[in-house]
């Protein structure tokens, strides 16, 4: 609630990325009893069969029962296909795209859109702490000082309206707490991890930091500390003068280059 | 004797001091495991406990793994 108040002023109109997991459900679930906002949840249905259906039914319940107004967006809908059949077409075609980057980048492009949409001065984000530092880990394993500067916190540009900002208020909470949480007050929460999780770089980075947190326990708040005191303000001071913010040629929404990134996605895939 | 559950498998493992006059805790079986703690959420009798519990024979204890995806 603190990180709320600190960031959230009594004119912003929240939009809540939301997906029926633990995360989000804890967000929603805190904002909502802030009181200070009334949020409007957003949720991307990427249409993965025996995943998606089962969190967005709970998500509905949810909702319903608390009197949250929920969006959902569909990537058949506004994509062209569900993420299950742009992997087969990915298969089909041999491309070297992980099924995390198709659903991640389709993901922010449709919930940033949604939430300006909706006039949402700020679109908060359950991301944890174990999210932030693996997203740590696979881009300082790239060398990628770009996106390592657009992370943290509050992220996105402040003074670009097409851009919303995103807030992420549990930045600090580790996954173990929140599934903890969710185990103790949600107990009809679906607790399934997504089908393509295996073949992420993300889930290669979280047992490697689990597994440092196990044999030196305190490695993620230790590692937490050096991000947001060093790291990240060196990444956004060495590319806040080179970063340009334009529209795309395809679609017009935001992005550093000619055409974004979900369009570049969406050419490979169905053209 | 506790019962321990562990992704939907349940065996009996005895209890035993590690030292004298010290009683196991929950960490420490976890670790005679060889399961990362990290990964899981300890639920015993029915109540979720830190690892620094120490369990009593009849105990049953299950393992809820911390599942990504939020």
């Amino acid at each position: 609630m603190s990180e709320l108040d600190k960031y959230v002023g009594s004119d912003d109109v929240l939009a809540v990325a939301v997906s029926g997991g633990k995360d989000s459900t804890t967000l929603l679930d805190i904002v909502n009893s802030w009181g200070k906002s009334r949020p409007v949840a957003i949720c991307i249905d990427e249409g993965i069969k025996g995943y998606r259906d089962k969190s967005l039914n709970f998500l509905k319940k949810f909702c319903r029962e608390n009197d949250i107004e929920l969006k959902v967006v569909s990537f058949e809908k506004q994509m062209g296909k569900t993420l299950d059949s742009f992997l087969k077409i990915r298969d089909q075609k041999g491309l070297d795209l992980k099924a995390c980057t198709i659903c991640g980048t389709f993901r922010r492009y449709l919930l940033n859109q949604a939430a300006r949409e909706l006039g949402a001065t700020k679109i908060l984000f359950a991301h944890n702490k174990d999210d932030e530092l693996q997203t740590l880990l696979m881009n300082l394993s790239t060398g990628n000082l770009n996106q390592i500067s657009t992370k943290g916190e509050l992220g996105g540009l402040v003074d670009e309206p097409i851009f919303v900002v995103r807030f992420k208020p549990l930045m600090d909470v580790s996954e173990k707490a929140l599934a903890t949480y969710a185990v103790l007050n949600y107990p009809t929460l679906p607790g399934e991890e997504c089908p393509n999780l295996r073949e992420s770089v993300r889930y290669k980075s979280r047992i490697a930091l689990n597994r440092v947190e196990s044999t030196n326990p305190g490695s993620k708040d230790n590692l937490m500390t050096v991000y947001k005191e060093t790291i990240l303000p060196a990444a956004r001071k060495s590319v806040s003068s080179s970063r340009k913010i334009i529209k795309c040629s395809v679609c017009g929404e935001p992005t550093s280059n000619w055409v974004c990134k979900a369009c570049e996605i969406k050419r490979k895939l169905l053209n | 004797m506790i019962k321990v559950e562990l992704e939907g498998k349940t065996k009996e493992i005895e209890l035993h001091p590690i030292s004298k006059g010290k009683s196991l805790t929950l960490k420490d079986l976890i670790l005679e495991l060889a399961i990362n703690l990290e990964d899981y959420i300890l639920v015993l009798n029915g109540e979720v406990v830190t690892e620094f519990e120490s369990p009593k024979d009849g105990d049953s204890l299950k393992l809820v793994r911390v599942w990504s995806g939020g």
